[in-house]
């Protein structure tokens, strides 16, 4: 039996805002979510990503990371308590905008433990970064941190998010592939 | 030192059909019998061949053989200053953020710290470094975690690097920085390939 299996993996043939997994299937206790992005955005920036469940879009995601950007370490919480305030789960700083090349790309891990559970709220787990290509700054950043969606509900949806914020895409060549990770 | 090279008919190849099964693959592990300069994986055959994977992990546990600290990695014998990484690590007492040179500006990428000969003989360094799609004509992002229990204080870190080139990933060469000392008998390293949805 395997213990981790690839349940869907895309790969961006043109810029898109956004990526969506739907009728994740119910045969695992974890998740996994592990791929490469560059955001399509002309300024020299570091930028986000987000994470909705279920097709949530109202203010029911929060989170506290911890983001290092050259020499500066940030550490802040960015809901006003647990999964009330955001609209969707934020992946800080582990994308590079477009204009510091093709040669940059940023990376993330996200883990969603117990995903199907309805007793507890959804926790999400995640990891990332980049590092610039010498010649445009801010060059690089690094985050880590943990995000929480307000809701029991078992996930059967997911869509990764380009910063919300800001309408931008994520450039053409991002891939990401969802897992699916069993217990014994 | 023992190496073990997985080359068996990957397992998602079942009479000659495409299917889903494991998606973590154990490549090659490496323990070190005596202390050793260079520890090297390469892509050769069957589930050992790294252009069917998307990612690849690399677990280590390890010592320096010397006083250098740094543990790097340089891929495909690429030594140009085509590497950058960016770091947050803590001693215990203070945080510190760092691009560890600029970045694009260093030969190599250096992906753990660990501990030395003035470290106690029984502490050991740990680390998780993940290598993104491999395979694409992208640039070669990885991040990784490192926990050391060092004698005068730990030290925890994460950080993301890349390899500035288009190019597959094909080999890794580990060494210590500098490459005047060797890593230490006894170090471990395990690499595994992880695949992506094979079937639609």
């Amino acid at each position: 039996m395997a213990i981790i299996e690839a349940i869907k993996s895309v790969y961006l043939e043109a810029d898109a805002s956004s990526v969506d997994w739907t009728s994740i299937p119910t045969t695992y206790e974890h998740l996994m979510i592990r791929g490469t992005a560059t955001e399509e955005y002309s300024a020299a920036d570091r930028s986000d990503f987000g994470l909705r469940f279920n097709g949530d879009t109202g203010d029911n995601y929060g989170g506290a990371h911890s983001i290092n950007a050259l020499e500066t370490t940030v550490s802040y919480t960015n809901s006003a308590g647990a999964g009330t305030s955001l609209a969707q789960v934020y992946i800080n700083y582990t994308l590079p905008g477009g204009k510091f090349g093709p040669f940059n790309v940023g990376c993330t891990q996200v883990l969603i433990p117990d995903y199907l559970n309805t007793n507890k709220n959804t926790s999400v787990w995640f990891g990332g970064g980049f590092t610039g290509d010498g010649s445009n700054e801010p060059r690089a950043a690094n985050s880590f941190g943990h995000s929480v969606w307000d809701s029991t509900a078992a996930i059967n949806q997911i869509t990764i998010v380009d910063t919300p914020w800001s309408s931008k895409n994520f450039a053409r060549g991002a891939q990401w592939t969802l897992y699916g990770i069993k217990s014994s | 030192m023992t190496q073990t090279n997985n080359t068996a008919t990957p397992d998602y190849i079942v009479d000659g059909v495409l299917t889903d099964g494991e998606a973590w693959v154990a490549l090659s592990t490496v323990d070190l019998g005596s202390d050793t300069a260079t520890v090297t994986f390469q892509s050769s055959t069957g589930a050992n061949e790294w252009s069917q994977y998307s990612d690849l992990v690399l677990v280590s546990y390890a010592r320096s053989a010397g006083s250098a600290s740094a543990m790097r990695m340089n891929f495909n014998n690429d030594t140009a200053a085509n590497y950058g990484v960016q770091q947050l690590y803590s001693n215990g007492s203070t945080v510190t953020a760092s691009e560890s040179a600029p970045a694009n500006g260093q030969d190599y990428y250096d992906f753990q710290w660990v501990a030395t000969t003035s470290q106690a003989a029984n502490v050991w360094s740990c680390s998780v470094t993940t290598l993104f799609d491999i395979n694409s004509g992208k640039a070669k992002a990885g991040m990784g975690y490192i926990a050391d229990d060092l004698t005068s204080g730990g030290y925890v870190s994460i950080n993301a690097g890349c390899w500035y080139s288009a190019d597959p990933i094909e080999e890794i060469d580990i060494t210590m920085y500098g490459g005047s000392d060797d890593i230490k008998s006894g170090s471990r390293f395990d690499l595994f390939g992880v695949l992506p949805r094979m079937v639609s």
